[in-house]
């Protein structure tokens, strides 16, 4: 109507144009679309900390233990707020949110009253309330009521039965929580399947029940959900009396239910041909049924393939599945690859001249362009493949560039979503990392390592200790003082017992490096982080100084907190010092003219000769001794002679010359270095001529 | 040794005073204390004589190692676009430039010089515009651009536009970080067209005109109709929809009033319709030489040339104010004299 008020003619000059004007279609798109494809155009970066913490210097985790701790802290306190609003739920009313986000709200608590006369808003309630069990007691109080409750309402009950397995689905876990699902949830660990359907579970009653009076349409769904959750639940041998009571009562079978069957076909068949004839069969009925295959359907083969480990028509079959997909027009998945892979690796060994991996990565990059550079979850088995290719890249393949290519890869657009968890992300890395230290060089290596250290993957020790063997043999001096810091912010510098072990690798390196003339910069570098393990753990305890100052009488009224306190001190470990990381320092320190500190590391050996594992070194004892003279402590020099021989090093030859060389010795001192030079046993010590 | 002198001078009231809290964790201990008669004391805050015992040492907080700013670490070829992607407060661990702002202003310290970025809380403040680097833009353009059509070919200048979209009509959208996505301002619908885009006559244009009020802007002919009465957006488009189509068709109506109108209620000078026009014709009929039998048309078109002028020059007389009036006058004194004939 109002349009034709509008006439286009009017103006004389626009007369001539023509008077059709098509608009452009709207592409169409979802709400959420731009923002998506804004997230996809930025790229990882490994510089910045995960999203879930605070970009401060002061507040990112950098160890894999403190990223551990902030992650659940974070959920647990999501926890607690969610506990605290479901207990005080009537205080949680106020709503500005619009539209209203129910998961802001305290879950429904639900009254005795309203059960008292139940019916079936009441069921449909409880199942919207994650109740199952209570749904299914309120159930059978409507039928002993003679309340009607309809068909439909009866069947969502059940189907919900079969899917969470006659009982109230688990909560859902948060994010960060989720990350470590592994370590935080001690059952099934294994990944095996093993059988947790509940015999005469209230899913079975209530499936006897219903198919006494199911019209065939109902019978349908009725005995395929049953079927599902039999399979879902790893109930193979119940599930497939289920399929041929089906089979006797002409009840077809639907997709889902051929997708589990022939998921669990390892299940049910023994020998690697039979379960291949099964598969084959099963598929035929669906072609018969005119039941048009998905995705999950050929992953369930390849599934079931992959179970037939060491098959030796396991590759080729694997091929056939893949060229009926494409005939299907089914693009595969990652999950697809993932099995695949599995498929043609099936151990450490087989498969590195099928070259299959490279391929694959040739197909999905292709697709991933072709995909406008996003890929989608389309398949549960897609949070294997970045694992799988990683694990197989680097044992069978043991090939940098295929490795490389896999991770650079895997960082691209949001593809890291493909890693689920905390241990398949660390067991990614290992993996890669493993390859890279053993067989590529350090140009290489260092800045990957150094674009995904610590924010996106904080090693493990094991890891770590490749690291360093790696440094040390291509001797990469300019990596000590940096390997340094990222020890200490990966958290390997503490009381713990495997870490003292790290200490003395490192302080070897830096030992090693010594054999060159290095620069005055270098060397103060290094005795600055000697001096920093010093300042990290104290020859003698900071309590045990404090305990020694205190007067006796308050230390008895101790009250209880300090007790527990000194209870937790004493059972964590403390940090003992051995005779070669004592000796390193004290090598460090002297190169550094630090005769202060090194003395005192010296005056700690000596009182502590009994109890310290391993004595101190020829070398560094050498280093202190110079310096020593070269700064005119005699007296001293005497005692560390005196412990030379003690020790019986070969060096008490050089050791006593050097002195004797010295020139403020009085007459004191010169018995002393003879009387040494008596008692030595050794032949060297006896040919050096003394003043 | 002070704090055994005082345990030695005190007089202990009862066995669990000996272990008081420090006076640092000020609490009320519900235990009965010393009593007078029936009654207990009140005891607000504990007495500063009963301090007794060690003072409990102060745990020193552990702190972590904490790496060094993240900017240290940043290659010079980086894509900043990654580093920085959304638009986030200033972090001074993160971007490598010197960036200062304001100034040190006391005068004990070093007045006037600028304060860099680290613990800078004015940087803080202040928006920034580290995701909107022309990379950034670059980037965004290139990830939405699938969802955008080409332009209409059609549309190749601005008289076009109006052609074939005559009507603008405007909402706006309001984005806010709040928990609502509602806000109230996003139900204003507002119409925008030239009137030439409709079609009119004189009355219907003039009384259009009136009707629209202030509303129609006669400097660029334009019509601008508000509508926000109604809550919602959809509401207030239909509303003003049925404005702008029964303001068209009231226009062309004409009602038995208008009829009435005399020559005073004229908005402009309309000299075909003046007692001017008659007398005009009058007198160019008496200069004919047969009067009776000449009609008024085709006297006007003997002398049309002529009528024009005097036409144009009356009106403009009348129309126009004072501004140009002596030469208006002039003008029109000038046609009368030649339409005549006559000389001054």
């Amino acid at each position: 109507m109002l349009w034709r008020v509008f006439h286009r003619h009017a103006s004389t000059a626009t007369a001539s144009r023509p008077t059709n004007f098509t608009f452009p279609q709207r592409i169409n798109r979802s709400p959420t679309a731009l923002l998506e494809s804004l997230n996809a155009c930025v790229q990882a970066d490994g510089g910045s900390p995960g999203y879930i913490y605070v970009d401060d210097p002061f507040l990112i985790p950098t160890s894999a233990h403190e990223k551990r701790q902030l992650a659940l802290s974070k959920s647990s306190g999501k926890k607690a707020a969610q506990w605290i609003m479901n207990r005080y739920s009537y205080a949680f009313f106020h709503d500005v949110a619009a539209p209203s986000i129910p998961s802001y709200f305290p879950n429904y608590t639900f009254d005795e009253k309203e059960f008292i006369e139940p019916d079936e808003t009441t069921l449909y309630k409880l199942m919207n309330w994650n109740k199952i069990i209570k749904a299914h007691e309120i159930y059978k109080k409507c039928l002993e009521q003679n309340t009607a409750v309809s068909d439909p309402c009866k069947y969502a009950l059940f189907d919900l039965l079969c899917i969470y397995n006659s009982d109230n689905p688990m909560e859902i876990l948060p994010p960060e929580e989720d990350w470590y699902r592994r370590e935080l949830n001690e059952s099934n660990q294994s990944g095996l399947a093993q059988r947790t359907w509940k015999e005469n579970g209230l899913a079975e009653q209530m499936f006897e029940e219903l198919k006494l009076s199911a019209t065939p349409e109902q019978k349908t769904r009725l005995y395929n959900s049953f079927a599902c959750g039999l399979f879902k639940y790893h109930h193979a041998e119940k599930a497939m009396l289920v399929i041929d009571e089906m089979k006797q009562n002409s009840i077809q079978l639907d997709l889902t239910t051929y997708n589990y069957l022939l998921y669990s076909a390892s299940l049910i068949r023994e020998t690697y041909e039979i379960r291949w004839k099964f598969t084959i069969e099963y598929l035929n009925e669906m072609k018969q049924n005119l039941i048009k295959p998905n995705l999950r359907t050929f992953n369930a083969i390849l599934h079931t393939l992959r179970r037939c480990s060491l098959f030796e028509r396991g590759p080729t079959l694997a091929l056939s599945v893949l060229n009926e997909m494409r005939q299907n027009g089914i693009e595969p998945s990652l999950g697809t690859w993932a099995h695949v892979i599995m498929i043609f690796y099936p151990n450490d060994h087989i498969g590195y001249e099928t070259q299959i991996l490279p391929q694959i990565m040739d197909e999905l990059e292709k697709q991933y362009e072709l995909n406008g550079k996003n890929f989608e979850w389309r398949d549960i088995d897609d949070r294997e493949f970045f694992f799988n290719a990683m694990f197989k890249a680097s044992v069978n393949c043991r090939d940098i560039e295929l490795a490389k290519r896999i991770h650079r890869f895997q960082m691209n657009g949001s593809n890291s979503r493909f890693i689920p968890d905390g241990f398949r992300e660390q067991m990614y890395y290992t993996n890669l990392f493993r390859l890279l230290f053993r067989f590529d060089i350090p140009e290489h290596v260092m800045p990957l390592w150094e674009s995904v250290v610590p924010n996106i993957y904080s090693p493990s020790i094991n890891i770590i200790e490749d690291l360093m063997e790696f440094i040390s043999t291509w001797n990469l001096k300019d990596n000590y003082v940096r390997l340094w810091s990222d020890l200490l912010l990966l958290g390997f510098i503490d009381n713990r017992q495997n870490n003292r072990r790290i200490i003395e690798r490192y302080l070897k390196l830096l030992i090693r490096s010594d054999q060159d003339s290095l620069p005055i910069e270098q060397i103060k570098q290094y005795a600055n982080i000697g001096r920093q393990i010093l300042k990290k753990f104290p020859l003698v305890p900071e309590e045990d100084e404090q305990r020694q100052q205190q007067p006796e009488e308050l230390q008895k009224e101790g009250n209880e907190a300090q007790q527990r306190a000194k209870q937790f001190r004493q059972s964590q470990p403390k940090f003992q010092y051995t005779g070669h990381i004592l000796s390193d320092l004290i090598y460090l320190l002297t190169r550094a003219d630090d005769f202060e500190a090194s003395w005192s590391l010296y005056e700690h050996y000596l009182g502590n000769k009994s109890t310290l594992i391993n004595p101190l070194h020829e070398s560094s004892l050498m280093s202190l001794l110079s310096l020593s003279i070269k700064q005119n402590h005699v007296d001293q020099a005497l005692s560390i002679i005196e412990t030379i021989n003690e020790l019986n090093y070969e060096c008490l030859s050089n050791a006593l010359d050097l002195l004797n060389r010295h020139d403020n010795l009085d007459i004191k001192d010169r018995q002393r270095l003879r009387a040494i030079q008596k008692n030595s046993s050794l032949e060297s010590a006896h040919l050096v001529k003394l003043v | 040794m002070s704090l055994l002198y005082l345990r030695l001078q005190l007089t202990l009231p009862s066995h669990h005073l000996l272990f008081v809290r420090t006076f640092r964790q000020p609490q009320r201990s519900t235990e009965p204390k010393s009593q007078i008669g029936e009654f207990r004391l009140l005891q607000l805050t504990k007495s500063k004589t009963n301090r007794n015992g060690s003072m409990k040492k102060r745990i020193r907080p552990k702190f972590k190692e904490v790496p060094p700013p993240r900017y240290l670490r940043m290659s010079t070829d980086q894509d900043w676009t990654n580093v920085w992607p959304t638009a986030t407060t200033f972090k001074q661990s993160v971007v490598p430039l010197p960036i200062t702002q304001g100034y040190v202003a006391s005068d004990k310290e070093n007045k006037g010089l600028p304060l860099e970025k680290y613990a800078n809380a004015e940087l803080m403040k202040i928006p920034n515009f580290f995701h909107l680097t022309p990379n950034h833009i670059k980037k965004h353009c290139a990830a939405i651009k699938k969802y955008c059509t080409p332009w209409p070919e059609q549309l190749d200048s601005d008289e076009a536009c109006e052609y074939y979209l005559p009507i603008q009509i405007t909402t706006h959208d309001y984005l806010n970080s709040t928990p609502s996505i509602r806000d109230s301002r996003a139900r204003v619908v507002k119409f925008n067209f030239k009137l030439t885009q409709l079609q009119f006559d004189e009355h219907a244009r003039d009384k259009f005109i009136r009707l629209a009020g202030q509303r129609y802007n006669a400097d660029t002919d334009e019509l601008t109709l508000v509508a926000d009465k109604c809550p919602y957006r959809k509401q207030n488009y239909d509303y003003a929809q049925y404005l702008l189509t029964a303001l068209y068709f009231e226009s062309w109506k004409i009602e038995n009033w208008e009829v009435d109108k005399t020559k005073n209620d004229w908005q402009a000078y309309y000299w075909d319709k003046s007692p001017s026009r008659a007398r005009l014709l009058d007198i160019l009929k008496a200069s004919e030489q047969n009067p009776s039998s000449v009609d008024s048309n085709s006297v006007l078109d003997h002398n049309k040339k002529l009528v024009e002028r005097y036409r144009a020059s009356i009106t403009r007389v009348q129309d126009e104010g004072a501004e140009n009036e002596l030469k208006n006058l002039n003008d029109y004194k000038n046609d009368v004299l030649s339409l005549y004939n006559l000389k001054l």
